[in-house]
């Protein structure tokens, strides 16, 4: 290009850090969702076990997201209005009303499978299909946005739901090595199913992303940079180091050569997350981070929406820890019999 | 677009524009913008290898697209059509949820500090409204800039693009822009990846 | 120099490339090609007098076909050859005016060799010229004196090097230049030379004048097409002897005596320091700090003498409304810096002005001054308008100087008045300014001076028309008429306001020309040949300058050449100061220009950058051969010339609210964004010729300060 850029202005970049906490999250709660139903509204015995602890996961984990997403709006408590204000057309638009039935669906999926009531298995498929719906919309939102040669692509949905059930059964991996009791995972049963899955998804979601970044490489000049710069550019670190080793070969190095220990498998859950975390953060960071036009990088926002995104993370370990216990009273209370098996 | 109505649009002859930038000045001065945010702006760039070398310039601003990406986003109908089929944004119903920022091919839309909502250029409508030209355009020493009624034969725009080749940017996109260009070199609309600025 | 601004002119523009401070070398290139291919203008340089020149069509003339003495045993050597040197009779002298009491000017009738005689004729006898005459004339009894026509003598120079010397020289190649030259000579008189900043250097007096004589080569001068004056062309009568008041003189006025402290128009012969050392018997060359015999005021030049106490010691220091500091090259060296702020130096300091600039902040009192809203002028306005113009302003809002009486603010005008009163200079309060009715009207106020010159200007030529009363409506100029009351006569005020309210007055558009001959022409002779700086001595080497344009490249007091003493291997960019598009000194707290301008930039062409291992964003010092370094951003860019470091002028302020200040119980300024960026004039090159003295690099003649050219390198921080 015989073009020498002299006078530019510099433009800010639009998503931060709590989107993607949302993206994580959403897709999160979403996995843990279709696997709490598996056994109770699906029949599949070996996922029985894992029906109520994954079923208070999913809250917890959802929760934070709201948070997230309504925080990161720069007028917060206008935030009902998406409910009686739609677009049709906008992508937003229909994921909210997906948050809001998939939220009142699995509160009372949840109530009842803990209740042990029948009729949670007509909220479980209702919750099922807005779950399957919450992890793909967040890839649609991004896809659709003109000009992201990183996001505009049909895998992004399935990236997201992919990498979203990953996310889920690690950190049900991750919960099961160090805090079994707290979530109420000390009889879990199945091992060997979950891992075989776990195992099969991060192959799929690998896959997914090497041919996705492959089509974006081959796409025309603005794709090429967009790879590159994950590969060797600003986010070559978050990409091939924190994404590609920690939080995708070495978990799965860890899962097929070590199955034995609770503690190990633990590890490679937090890695896993840790890897689901930066996928999110690489594709919405890096791929919105090169300019549309001239040489200058977008500008990202300052320190708070970081410190917001840490301490949202601490109430998801609080709500983790808590909504079991929760729960628990809540349904002794209600049903005045002291319950102390699991299912 | 309905044919009785107006269109609004501005022709840009890059011929003329001296890259004086009273353009994003006045815009500045009119609209009360936030420190470090435009609504109009000027690119510049040397062109060329040395010898024969020129600077070539390309005034930014929203492009008012027909098929605005923007529009098409936005979860609450804040950003909607005015007069003329201007692209505006109802700060009341913004919600600052940014979608549109990313939305947008060219640039043109921030988040107001202060605010928390989605600003852009709305083509001074209150000027328009008032009989005026847009800030941008009342001010450029070139009398490189026009505003006018693309749907009016007769206006100068009208004219101007009759007369004249014309370019949009990124038009690849789908977003059909009515803003013009008369004279415009792709290369500076895009982005030079090979010299990407280091992140200081 | 500092190029690629030219797209709004489609194909029709193009940027050369030039080294700076070389303008002298391209412009002789051009005119040895020019006359090589006899495409100058014989009918305009054979024309001896205006009055010919006229006739054949021209609006100007010039002393190419004039004879200069060139014989080093005549007396008048390196003169002009007159009538009186060839014992030819003179005209007889007019009869003396009765009116005038300054004695009559002497007339100076010039000699050319008459194409159709054969023979010397005084100029204004002849109706053509031999532009190409050398040869030795017959005085008397025998004696002969050498002569050469000016035109030869700029022949002879520029056919001193060949096409391909000059071009090395500047660093555009043969074929462009002769490219250009061919385009320059076949417009007729319809071709143009326009100069800016890039004259400032050290070689700068040449590199203005070729501009001159190129279009002396096609008789451009006051014709459509051509070239009429930048500023200053016709204007109204304002500050002189005017229709209704006389703004020049007033009883009791001194005139002007001694030497001004720049040294800039005073020739050294003339100073006492030279008549000593001649009495002594002494070589009165080389002076302490070189003099020039021709220039007006040069603060680049003042600010040397101040610091070195030579011609004499600033012992009270007035600036006002001006930052020499940062806008004289070298001048914001340290070791300047230092000198001014001794007391020893310049016991008294004071500064007149609206902001605190680096000159400013150095002053022992500040008086405040008004902003251009607030005050009053009439500036003349640049040749866009070739008509008679004059331009005004005058204060639109209450000046927020503080308030030093009812209706009367702080401000330069009114501290000029209220000392000048309080020492008892005449010229000042009740009884000062002479009206045409030869009454002395007062001087109290700024506005008393101000709209006296307005009323010149309103009744000078044809009277101007009254106001209408819904102008004065519209514009809300009743009060004005209240509020200055004192200051003009009742029925003045009508014209006045007319005047006022349109900004000033102008001739209708297209007054400035008749047919394609400008108006107001000046009829003085645009020499080829000057023999006021061929007499004129280089103040260090006692040797005269060249009486016509050369290619002079930058050389110090004592002629050694900057490339010898810096060679360009060790020393590889001269710097090019250059107008920055965003900044200016009273826009600098504009923060809107700031935001998407927050600094300035070391900009290298994009093989230099190669060359030297250096990339765009590099962290840069620049450093002067002369020992004085600064730091900055790198811009690599190809519309700049090689060899050449770009730097926008207005930037590296250290002053103007970059930093803070104390006034009284207010903390003013220390706003770090206002001081970013590089100033290049800090570090220009001193001449290392003075030892003992600190003095910028400057031209010889007339004082012109180095600020493009020098000598500089980079390395990378």
């Amino acid at each position: 290009m015989d073009m020498t850029f002299i006078y530019q202005i510099e433009h800010h970049a639009a998503f931060g850090p709590l989107i993607v906490l949302y993206f994580f999250l959403a897709g999160l709660s979403a996995g843990l969702f279709i696997l709490s139903t598996l056994g109770p509204v699906f029949g599949i015995q070996k996922f029985k076990p894992l029906a109520k602890p994954t079923s208070t996961m999913a809250l917890a984990t959802l929760v934070p997201g709201l948070l997230a997403l309504v925080l990161d709006l720069g007028q917060p408590f206008r935030a009902l209005s998406l409910f009686y204000r739609v677009n049709f057309q906008s992508i937003m638009s229909w994921g909210s009303f997906i948050l809001l039935i998939y939220g009142i669906a699995s509160l009372i999926y949840t109530w009842y499978l803990w209740k042990e009531d029948a009729r949670m298995k007509t909220w479980g498929k209702i919750g099922v299909v807005f779950a399957a719906a919450l992890g793909l919309y967040t890839g649609f939102l991004l896809a659709v946005v003109p000009g992201h040669p990183l996001w505009n692509s049909a895998l992004l949905p399935l990236l997201f739901l992919i990498s979203g059930s990953v996310a889920a059964l690690s950190l049900i991996s991750l919960t099961k090595g160090f805090a079994p009791k707290a979530v109420g995972l000390e009889v879990m049963g199945s091992e060997e199913g979950i891992h075989t899955v776990k195992v099969w998804m991060v192959v799929l979601e690998i896959l997914l992303i090497a041919f996705h970044l492959l089509a974006v490489l081959t796409l025309n000049d603005a794709g090429r940079a967009v790879v590159q710069n994950l590969f060797s550019g600003t986010k070559q670190m978050s990409f091939m180091i924190v994404q590609l080793v920690i939080g995708m070969f070495l978990p799965l190095i860890l899962l097929l050569f070590s199955q034995r220990s609770t503690k190990i498998l633990g590890i490679s859950g937090l890695l896993s997350l840790i890897g689901v975390f930066a996928l999110r953060y690489n594709i919405v960071f890096g791929g919105e981070e090169l300019p549309q036009a001239g040489t200058q990088l977008y500008l990202f926002e300052g320190g708070s929406g970081w410190w917001l995104t840490a301490g949202l993370l601490v109430l998801l370990v609080i709500l983790l820890i808590g909504l079991p216990k929760i729960l628990q009273n809540m349904v002794k209370k209600s049903s005045g019999i002291a319950s102390s098996q699991s299912m | 677009m309905p044919e009785n109505k107006s269109h609004y649009g501005m022709v840009i002859d890059l011929r003329l524009c001296v890259g004086c930038h009273a353009c994003t000045v006045a815009c500045k001065m009119e609209n009360n913008l936030p420190e470090g945010f435009f609504r109009s702006w000027v690119v510049e760039a040397d062109k060329g290898e040395y010898p024969t070398v020129t600077r070539v310039k390309l005034p930014r601003l929203c492009n008012q697209c027909e098929s605005a990406p923007c529009e098409q986003v936005c979860p609450v109908k804040a950003t909607h059509r005015d007069e003329g089929g201007v692209v505006v944004v109802d700060s009341k119903k913004c919600i600052g949820c940014r979608y549109c920022i990313s939305a947008c091919p060219y640039d043109a839309r921030y988040i107001h500090p202060k605010k928390g909502t989605a600003d852009k250029c709305n083509l001074c409508l209150e000027r328009v409204k008032g009989g005026l030209m847009p800030a941008c355009v009342s001010t450029c020493i070139a009398h490189a800039r026009y505003f006018g009624d693309l749907n009016d034969p007769m206006s100068e725009v009208s004219q101007l693009l009759s007369e004249n080749s014309y370019q949009v940017l990124r038009s690849e996109l789908g977003t059909k822009p009515s803003v013009f260009y008369i004279g415009l070199d792709g290369a500076l609309a895009g982005a030079d990846y090979a010299n990407l600025a280091k992140r200081r | 120099m500092n190029g690629g601004a030219l797209g709004p002119l489609g194909g029709r523009g193009k940027w050369v490339p030039i080294k700076p401070a070389t303008d002298g070398a391209f412009g002789l290139a051009m005119i040895r090609w020019i006359i090589e291919n006899n495409l100058h203008n014989i009918s305009y340089l054979s024309s001896p007098n205006l009055a010919v020149a006229k006739k054949r069509g021209f609006n100007s003339w010039t002393n190419a076909c004039h004879l200069v003495i060139d014989d080093p045993k005549h007396p008048n050597n390196r003169k002009l050859l007159r009538a009186e040197d060839l014992g030819l009779t003179t005209p007889p002298l007019p009869e003396p005016d009765p009116k005038q009491t300054a004695p009559a000017k002497k007339l100076d009738y010039f000699i050319t060799i008459d194409k159709a005689s054969g023979k010397p004729a005084i100029y204004t006898d002849s109706q053509e010229g031999d532009i190409t005459f050398q040869g030795e004339l017959t005085v008397a009894e025998g004696r002969t004196v050498k002569v050469k026509t000016a035109f030869l003598i700029v022949k002879e120079t520029a056919f001193s090097q060949e096409l391909s010397a000059f071009a090395k020289d500047c660093g555009i190649p043969v074929e462009t230049i002769i490219e250009i030259a061919q385009e320059f000579t076949s417009h007729g008189t319809k071709v143009g030379v326009d100069g800016m900043g890039n004259t400032a250097a050290a070689n700068g007096m040449d590199g203005a004048w070729v501009h001159y004589v190129l279009c002396a080569l096609v008789g451009a001068f006051y014709k459509k097409g051509g070239l009429i004056p930048g500023i200053g062309g016709a204007s109204y009568k304002s500050f002189t002897p005017g229709p209704r008041y006389d703004l020049a003189t007033y009883p009791g006025a001194q005139p002007v005596q001694g030497a001004r402290i720049s040294r800039t128009g005073f020739a050294f012969e003339k100073t006492s320091e030279y008549k000593k050392k001649v009495a002594a018997g002494q070589n009165p060359y080389p002076s302490k700090l070189p003099w020039f015999a021709f220039g007006s005021a040069s603060d680049n030049q003042a600010i040397f003498s101040i610091v070195n106490n030579y011609p004499y010691q600033a012992k009270i220091l007035i600036n006002w409304m001006a930052n020499p500091l940062l806008s004289a090259p070298a001048a914001a060296r340290k070791e300047v810096l230092g000198e001014l702020k001794k007391v020893e130096r310049v016991p008294l300091f004071i500064t007149i002005d609206a902001f605190m600039g680096e000159m400013s902040a150095l002053a022992d009192y500040i008086i405040p001054d008004t902003t251009q809203f607030e005050s009053w002028g009439l500036p003349g306005i640049w040749s866009n308008f070739a008509g008679r113009a004059t331009s005004l302003r005058w204060p639109v809002v209450k000046p927020m100087t503080p308030q030093i009486a009812e209706g009367r603010h702080a401000c330069y005008e009114n501290y000029l008045i209220d000392v000048a009163k309080k020492v008892g200079l005449p010229g000042f309060g009740d009884q000062a300014i002479p009206g045409a009715d030869n009454t002395l009207y007062p001087l109290n106020n700024a506005e008393d001076l101000y709209l006296k010159a307005i009323a010149n200007v309103a009744f000078d030529e044809t009277v101007a028309p009254d106001i209408l009363k819904e102008e004065i409506e519209l514009q809300g100029l009743a009060e004005l008429t209240n509020a200055w009351k004192n200051s003009l006569k009742p029925d003045e005020w009508a014209k006045v306001l007319y005047v006022m309210s349109r900004g000033g007055r102008f001739e209708k558009h297209g007054s400035g020309f008749i047919g394609d001959n400008y108006k107001y022409s000046n009829p003085g002779c645009f020499n080829l040949y000057s023999e006021a700086l061929a007499t004129a001595k280089n103040a260090y080497t006692g040797k005269p300058f060249s009486g016509v344009v050369g290619w002079n490249p930058e050389a110090f007091a004592d002629g050694t050449l900057l490339s010898k003493a810096f060679p360009e291997d060790k020393w590889p960019f001269k710097g090019a100061s250059y107008k920055a598009k965003f900044r200016s000194a009273t826009m600098l707290a504009n923060s809107v220009l700031r935001e998407f301008n927050k600094t300035n930039y070391v900009e290298i062409n994009t093989e230099e950058a190669k060359r030297f291992g250096l990339t765009d964003g590099d962290k840069v010092k620049v450093i002067s051969a002369t020992g004085a370094e600064t730091s900055g951003i790198l811009k690599v860019r190809p519309g700049i010339a090689l060899g050449t470091i770009g730097v926008a002028f207005g930037y590296g302020h250290w002053e103007y609210g970059a930093r803070a200040h104390q006034v009284g119980d207010k903390k003013l300024g220390g706003d770090a964004t206002i001081g970013t960026g590089i100033l290049l004039n800090a570090i220009c090159l001193i001449d290392p010729t003075f030892k003992d003295s600190i003095y910028g690099f400057s031209e010889m003649s007339t004082g012109i300060p180095s600020r493009n050219g020098g000598a500089y390198r980079i390395e990378k921080i």
